[in-house]
């Protein structure tokens, strides 16, 4: 690839609660159309840095720059190119697909097309559905659609396959690609190693507040490699999940 | 001002509010069901008064009459039965009074000292007795006439505690009009007349004093229940953070939480009002009877339109409450005995189901103070004493300063997250 531009600039990022400190100063690029992961254990202070990248949180000292805006001195101008998926967040309990993405669209001062945002995930014929009706796969999706409804040029995507299953995620892997491909900048904190590994243009790996590591995820191996590491049992060329999807297909369940 | 945003978004709170079945049905239920209670329970009246009567030995025409009167006056249910049968009932709270009557003829010592100072002369006497006929018999005629002059109706009222308020009202009326018989009788005319008249205007019936205490207390309630509870679920279900992870900013958020309260509160207020107008007109209606006598009667002495309008002052009040609650509670386990503290003092020390003069003087100037009671006061003024919602002063300018203090604390204390 040639130059990239630099879309997100971290600045010595630094937060503490209550005399912990959570991001011990942390400094990272992301560039412009490159799908970006974060790793690390839990506590390794990755949401709270995502968070803070967000404008949902404030930064204790540092500065983040969001496509030349200063995310915590203007995060209303900020939201407006931003798309965030959060993990926990749930929806108003009585208003259907439609009404709510309208609703959403509304919030960016838009008027969002639901009919093809739904087709996109393959929601369409749930559009008169509340929440409450959705299984945890069609919920997934319809909270990565509702990232889409201004068309923001980044997106944060925060744990966006958990609880799915195997085919939901290689479906859901698909659509976050076709999304990098369009142009979007994408943000994504995942624990499968195997889907920063497949995804990832270049993965952060945060631990303690501190990032530990940061390169291309091919890049991480060949150092790890490099230093001598070897594997305790070699790998068969397929795995049980590769049986699961041969025998149960790669077709979409929860339509 | 009012974005398109907040427009769209007070829209959609309104939506949801309608669908949402479960809260729909409490706003409007809970008010019907409150005041289909007090319209049953019906207190003021003592028109459900359990009255025994027990005769006890000879009766006269004068007596009998006087019964048949006290049952036919539809004032009391009434029961007739020995002493002792009255006795266990009244024992058994099944009577909230028994009256046994008793005649008290005169003894024979009396009849004796009577003859003994009749005068020589029997025809000084002014009586109904024949003059002509001989001594004796006129001496007879006199003495029953004396008999009968003297005797007395012996009235024994036994009270049940558990009633007795009501039941001494009631007796201090039978006790009026037994008087009033006894004066007929000896053809004396009273010596005070009383002439009652009624001034309608300040008339007031059960309702006219527990409609506005209802109406304050809903308007807590909404105000309380519906803020916090709605908010605090927005948090703990994260829907509050999504919604603040989009461009949209916290006034057109609370600007429609707070339309959406305000027309739900009004809502409930015009079905407090219509209600009972209704059941009033079904009732005399299907019983045929006056207006005036349904439990349900009241009367709206002030302008209607101040009376919303000091409601809503009440309702943006307390809505404001609702928000402070919002702001330190995190969970909604938190935030019912929050607000249970908050609306137990003053459901019951505010005189919105019995006049706070009941309270003691300590308890009661402290509940002076409660935003509750410049509420239910001040409705009370306007709606029974027609004042304007300027005119009622004191509550006014209390309810106000409520709505800023709590408003500015809420404004400090707020979190988000």
């Amino acid at each position: 690839m040639s130059k990239k531009n630099v879309i997100i600039k971290v600045n010595n990022l630094k937060k503490s609660y209550n005399g912990f400190q959570a991001v011990k100063g942390v400094t990272f690029e992301v560039f412009e159309n490159e799908i970006f992961g974060i790793l690390g254990p839990n506590g390794a202070g990755k949401t709270t840095t995502v968070e803070m990248m967000e404008g949902i949180r404030r930064i204790d000292s540092g500065d983040i720059e969001i496509d030349n805006i200063d995310i915590d001195k203007y995060p209303a101008r900020a939201k407006h190119i931003l798309g965030i998926q959060l993990q926990e967040a749930d929806y108003f309990d009585h208003l259907n697909l439609k009404e709510l993405i309208e609703l959403f669209g509304e919030f960016y001062g838009n008027k969002s097309d639901a009919t093809t945002l739904l087709k996109r995930v393959e929601l369409e014929s749930k559009w008169k559905s509340m929440i409450k009706q959705l299984s945890g796969g069609q919920k997934q999706r319809l909270s990565i659609l509702l990232t889409l409804v201004s068309n923001p040029k980044i997106l944060f995507l925060d744990e966006p396959t958990t609880g799915l299953d195997p085919q939901a995620r290689r479906l859901m892997w698909d659509f976050i690609r076709e999304l990098r491909d369009e142009g979007k900048t994408i943000i994504l904190t995942t624990h499968y190693m195997e889907e920063a590994e497949l995804l990832c243009d270049r993965i952060a790996i945060m631990d303690n507040g501190e990032i530990l590591k940061l390169g291309a995820p091919n890049d991480l191996i060949d150092d790890l490699l490099k230093k001598g590491f070897k594997k305790e049992v070699v790998q068969k060329a397929a795995n049980l999940e590769d049986v699961f999807l041969d025998l149960t297909g790669k077709r979409l369940r929860d339509k | 001002m009012i974005s398109r945003t907040s427009l769209k978004l007070t829209i959609a709170t309104i939506k949801m509010y309608m669908r949402d079945k479960r809260a729909l049905m409490f706003t409007l239920l809970i008010p019907i069901i409150t005041m289909s209670i007090f319209g049953i329970l019906d207190f003021s009246s003592s028109g459900n008064l359990k009255l025994g009567i027990v005769m006890t030995g000879n009766s006269n025409e004068e007596l009998k009459s006087t019964v048949d009167e006290l049952k036919k006056s539809g004032n009391f249910e009434t029961f007739e039965g020995t002493y002792d049968e009255e006795m266990k009932a009244l024992e058994e709270d099944e009577r909230d009074m028994i009256l046994a009557f008793e005649l008290k003829f005169p003894s024979e010592e009396d009849v004796t000292e009577y003859v003994k100072f009749l005068p020589a002369n029997l025809d000084i006497l002014n009586t109904k007795c024949n003059k002509d006929i001989s001594v004796k018999k006129n001496l007879d005629c006199i003495v029953s006439e004396y008999i009968q002059s003297s005797t007395k109706v012996e009235v024994k009222a036994l009270i049940n505690t558990s009633s007795s308020q009501t039941a001494e009202f009631a007796l201090l009326a039978i006790q009026q009009q037994f008087t009033q018989i006894s004066l007929q009788k000896a053809k004396v005319s009273p010596l005070f007349e009383v002439t009652k008249e009624e001034v309608n205007v300040n008339r007031l019936t059960q309702l006219d004093f527990i409609l506005p205490g209802m109406i304050g207390l809903t308007i807590m309630q909404a105000g309380l229940f519906g803020v916090a509870g709605t908010i605090v679920s927005y948090k703990e279900k994260g829907i509050l953070k999504r919604l603040f992870a989009t461009p949209l900013n916290k006034f057109d958020f609370l600007f429609s939480n707070v339309i959406t309260r305000i027309l739900v509160g009004l809502l409930q207020v015009l079905v407090l009002f219509a209600y009972p107008k209704f059941a009033n007109w079904a009732i005399s209606t299907l019983r045929d009877i006056p207006m005036e006598n349904s439990q349900f009667y009241f009367t709206i002495v002030g302008n209607f339109g101040e009376l919303l309008a000091f409601a809503f002052i009440g309702n943006v009040v307390f809505i404001c409450f609702g928000f402070a609650v919002s702001s330190f509670a995190k969970t909604f386990d938190q935030v019912q005995p929050i607000i249970m503290l908050i609306q137990f003092p003053m459901m019951f020390l505010s005189g919105v189901f019995f006049p706070k003069e009941a309270l003691p003087n300590l308890v009661q100037k402290v509940a002076d103070y409660f935003p509750l009671t410049f509420l239910a006061d001040g409705l009370r003024l306007i709606m029974n004493q027609g004042k304007t919602m300027f005119e009622t002063g004191p509550e006014l300018i209390g309810l106000v300063i409520w709505g800023v203090v709590i408003f500015l604390v809420a404004l400090k204390l707020y979190k988000w997250d």
